[in-house]
């Protein structure tokens, strides 16, 4: 009797238990510059200054029919820093900011996906973001921007992200006056099923 | 009196001399001031500019000193001790190089995008290499650590000069204040 039940136990809780979801991955297609990451400053309050991290690469796995579920993890190369000003750059790399020669690497690693609402195009990404040897929770705001098959035989999927990160909290050192604290990164991903 | 001869200097030489030592000590100064300037200090722009546009009058200023020197005859040093008269000439040629080096390495970084590096908004010198991101950061170690190695030359070339005035008592001071005479 009591092995009965236990068996039914078993077997009714097989339906219950969410099967794991098949979600695909995808590589962000950096090969074919598909994919930036972009960042802006407030120049003095007046306007703003904005650059790119030129070399990155990542992946992600996403189902449409439950984003929450999804993964993302992307590397970027913080020597790769570019706002078009070699001598800005050379300072962008320097202790001041980036220290890219103890820190030549920038990770991001999701943890938690949050769906607001009923648009499940529109989800925030909970992740560790690793900067200038500084790991900290960041949030960044997504919106799919579509995704399917590609004229060459492959299937895409395609998102932007904005989020805003601290310079102070990366202990990144240099001051750029008080209109200027924080960073806004703009992200532009696509990628392809693997 | 403006060329040079086997015993001595002529003004030429002596005025880009003492002119290039004093701009050198000054550009010395001025870039370890300017690279410690906070992002809203007046001088946050301008040191770096005039570091410029006096580096480009240093470049300018090496190369018409060493075309002078190929142009005319080299003053014969003083002294009679082989060891300190390489040592001399160790030093004069280190100091050469670092300058050059520092000089090379200064204007790499300025047009390593390849926009040209200004002397006072009135003349301005093209790109001649553009330089990767890595290239740009070795450039500017050599150029910070070289610009101490040619303090660390001064201080032995103006040692040696000092010991040839009061010590030895010959004239190697005399003859970088006093243009020769013909």
């Amino acid at each position: 009797m009591l092995k009965k039940s236990l068996l039914a136990l078993a077997v009714s809780s097989i339906g219950v238990m969410s099967l794991p979801v098949l979600a695909d991955t995808y590589e962000i297609d950096t090969k074919g510059a598909h994919a930036s990451i972009n960042f802006a400053v407030k120049h003095l309050g007046y306007s703003w200054l904005t650059g790119r991290f030129d070399t990155f690469s990542g992946e992600f796995t996403y189902d449409p029919a439950k984003p929450e579920a999804s993964t993302i993890n992307v590397t970027i190369d913080t020597t790769s820093v570019n706002s078009n000003h070699a001598e800005r750059d050379k300072h962008l790399r320097s202790p001041d900011f980036l220290n890219v020669e103890k820190f030549p690497k920038a990770t991001f690693v999701s943890k938690q996906i949050k769906v607001d609402g009923d648009d499940k195009d529109e989800f925030d990404i909970i992740g560790d973001l690793t900067l200038n040897g500084v790991t900290k929770s960041i949030t960044i705001e997504v919106d799919k921007v579509g995704e399917g098959k590609d004229p060459w035989g492959g299937y895409r999927a395609g998102f932007e992200g904005e989020t805003e990160i601290n310079m102070k909290d990366f202990n990144i050192k240099m001051d750029l006056g008080p209109a200027s604290q924080t960073v806004k990164l703009e992200l532009h991903v696509e990628g392809i099923k693997k | 009196m403006l060329k040079d001869s086997s015993a001595g200097y002529g003004l030429i030489s002596i005025v880009i001399h003492w002119l290039s030592a004093l701009l050198i000590l000054f550009l010395f100064g001025l870039g370890i001031y300017m690279t410690g300037l906070g992002y809203y200090d007046d001088w946050y722009h301008k040191g770096p500019a005039l570091h410029i546009s006096l580096g480009l009058i240093v470049l300018l200023l090496m190369l018409a000193r060493v075309t002078w020197r190929l142009l005319n005859p080299t003053p014969v040093a003083l002294g009679d001790k082989p060891v300190q008269l390489m040592a001399a000439k160790l030093v004069k040629w280190g100091l050469y190089l670092a300058i050059f080096v520092v000089l090379i390495s200064g204007y790499l970084i300025t047009t390593a995008e390849g926009k040209p590096a200004s002397l006072f908004d009135w003349i301005y010198f093209p790109a001649l290499a553009e330089l990767s991101a890595g290239q740009v950061d070795l450039a500017g170690e050599l150029h910070q650590y070289l610009a101490w190695g040619i303090i660390a030359l001064v201080v032995l070339h103006v040692a040696g000069a000092l010991v040839h005035h009061f010590v030895v008592r010959d004239r190697t001071l005399v003859r970088m204040l006093k243009p020769v005479k013909k």
